[in-house]
């Protein structure tokens, strides 16, 4: 009863703020930038679901304290483990292969020397900087999010001999896939730098000090990834299917999203439905800070931040009220 | 509250486990919605506890007897929070070491040293802990000639010991065992008994599970019955195994 009281205030709050955000911000911001109706409906849709979705989370924590408590204290018991099962998975993803973890840095190289060849010279997509480094950072981004969510999803299935036989909590599991894709990355990100070198010395490119700022994509991209990896790990116990829907979603949301092409190709709608795409975001952000050398805006990291936190909310959400059945289906 | 868990070291209170059994297993969301539509989405009941209520004090030593499907690896399973009961609920008090099955959380392509820290963690141990007590584990498991080896290669019995040596490396408050005495050879067993006995001396409070009455009596004090899901009896080892041998 007392939670329908909260929950009834939480829809009222958010509908304010997306009053808020959907009809005065955008005044301001329109100053600067002479946009069009998009960008009102674009923050009205963001300020009404990320204010429910944190409420919601919320309100679920304060009436279930314990088990918020028992996933909060969990993590530090099970911190070696965590690190045990992605050193396992680093040590067999390679395990007999010759070249080994060189595999990660080659494989965006050759990946990007292809598409290169591709998009610069028969289909000529012009992009500042050149079409490879802008390929590479989008490569990495959408490579981190689908192989994270992806290998997340079959996490608490294919642990189903674990968790039938010891106490563990289960978001373990996708976290430490999330944790593992995200070191893949890492590796992956030196293919960038050998490019970029090269680039660097071709003048071709100037490095410059917003590459610093490179740890904060990763953070808002990983936990946003982090999220999805909840949702789907979940929902995969009860639907068996959503292997094989999801790998049709992930190419479509390799295409919506701006990795073989620059967004200014796409005619004004295809733009504004674009703002929706969390990964347009993030692949810009990364971008911004790895190519062009600019530091994004607060704007910006409030889009990219808010995104995060939403998806994270709502995994952590569905993620707390399956876990429990997750033994008696798998 | 706090006077209790002095000397109670579990509570189960009015635990009850229900499946849901479907009668066919729904793997896909078309099947699902279509067995919905057609009112076909029926699910039998199987009950596997019904209303078990019972308290095991500190150094306690619980056999519990039952048939094959009377519940009492779900019960343990309860107890150790790998399940959560439909109703009631089970409270332990101190740290718990499972044995439900030896070697959960091995991987079978790691080698032996490998898995020694990875099952290690999986029952939250610390990392320094492990690697003090590596050698102990290699020398109680019989394993040191094998140290590097993918435990694939490894026979049952190996596995087993590699998996108890790890499991029983601290002393718990609360040991719950389940019929995991039956691997080994005989002179494994008589070493995971003698190491049993001795956490017992320590003041373990000990549920075991077996099939072995004649190893229920040897070590226990008291023992539960369970027959299909309901408390039979629980009493003194001698009146509860006659009873219990008789009923057969």
């Amino acid at each position: 009863m007392k939670k329908k009281l909260f929950y009834a205030l939480a829809v009222v709050l958010s509908l304010l703020s997306a009053l808020a955000f959907g009809v005065l911000i955008p005044n301001r911001a329109a100053l600067t930038n002479p946009a069009s109706w998009d960008i009102h409906i674009f923050h009205g849709v963001l300020g009404l679901i990320v204010p429910l979705g944190i409420f919601a989370f919320l309100i679920e924590t304060l009436f279930d304290r314990e088990a918020f408590k028992k996933d909060v204290g969990s993590i530090r018991r099970y911190r070696y483990l965590l690190l045990d099962l992605v050193s396992r998975d680093v040590k067999t993803k390679y395990r007999r292969s010759v070249l080994g973890l060189l595999w990660s840095i080659l494989n965006p190289l050759l990946m990007m020397l292809v598409l290169t060849a591709v998009f610069s010279n028969i289909i000529r997509v012009q992009v500042e900087g050149g079409f490879a480094l802008f390929y590479l950072t989008g490569y990495l981004m959408f490579t981190f999010i689908s192989e994270a969510t992806s290998v997340s999803m079959m996490s608490i299935a294919y642990a189903a001999p674990l968790i039938k036989k010891v106490y563990l909590p289960k978001y373990i599991f996708p976290l430490e896939k999330c944790i593992f894709s995200l070191v893949n990355m890492l590796f992956s990100l030196i293919a960038f730098v050998i490019v970029f070198v090269v680039f660097a010395a071709m003048g071709k490119i100037t490095p410059s000090f917003a590459m610093l700022l490179f740890p904060l994509p990763m953070i808002y991209v990983f936990l946003f990834a982090f999220g999805i990896s909840l949702i789907l790990s979940a929902a995969y116990i009860f639907f068996r299917d959503l292997a094989h829907i999801y790998s049709v979603i992930l190419t479509v949301w390799m295409y919506a999203s701006p990795i073989i092409y620059p967004v200014d190709i796409l005619p004004a709608w295809l733009a504004s439905v674009m703002r929706f795409n969390p990964l347009y975001h993030y692949i810009t952000y990364f971008r911004d800070v790895m190519i062009y050398g600019r530091v994004p805006s607060l704007y910006e990291n409030l889009i990219c931040i808010l995104f995060s936190v939403l998806f994270l909310a709502l995994g952590i959400l569905c993620f707390r009220k399956a876990q429990d059945k997750f033994v008696l289906y798998i | 509250m706090e006077e209790n868990q002095n000397n109670i070291a579990v509570t189960v209170e009015g635990v009850s486990m229900r499946f849901n059994m479907p009668k066919e297993k729904l793997d896909s969301i078309k099947e699902f919605f279509v067995k919905l539509l057609k009112k076909q989405l029926r699910f039998e009941e199987f009950t596997a506890l019904e209303n078990i209520s019972f308290t095991v004090k500190r150094g306690e030593v619980v056999g519990i007897v039952g048939l094959n499907g009377s519940g009492k690896s779900t019960l343990l399973k309860i107890i150790s929070g790998i399940l959560r009961p439909t109703e009631g609920h089970a409270v332990t008090y101190g740290t718990l070491s499972p044995l439900i099955e030896l070697g959960a959380g091995f991987d079978f392509d790691l080698t032996t040293r490998e898995n020694i820290y990875l099952n290690g963690s999986v029952l939250g141990f610390d990392r320094a802990f492990i690697r003090e007590k590596y050698d102990e584990i290699l020398d109680f498991a019989e394993l040191r000639a094998f140290e590097n080896v993918a435990i694939k290669n490894f026979s049952s019995g190996m596995i087993a010991r590699l998996g108890f040596a790890i499991a029983t490396l601290v002393k718990p408050d609360i040991l719950i065992v389940d019929e995991i005495l039956a691997v080994g050879d005989f002179l494994f067993q008589q070493k995971c008994e003698a190491r049993i006995a001795e956490m017992m001396a320590g003041g373990t409070t000990v549920l075991i599970v077996s099939h072995a009455m004649e190893q229920i009596e040897r070590l226990c004090s008291r023992v539960i019955w369970l027959e299909k899901g309901h408390l039979r009896g629980d009493g003194p080892t001698a009146v509860i195994c006659e009873e219990y041998k008789n009923a057969r």
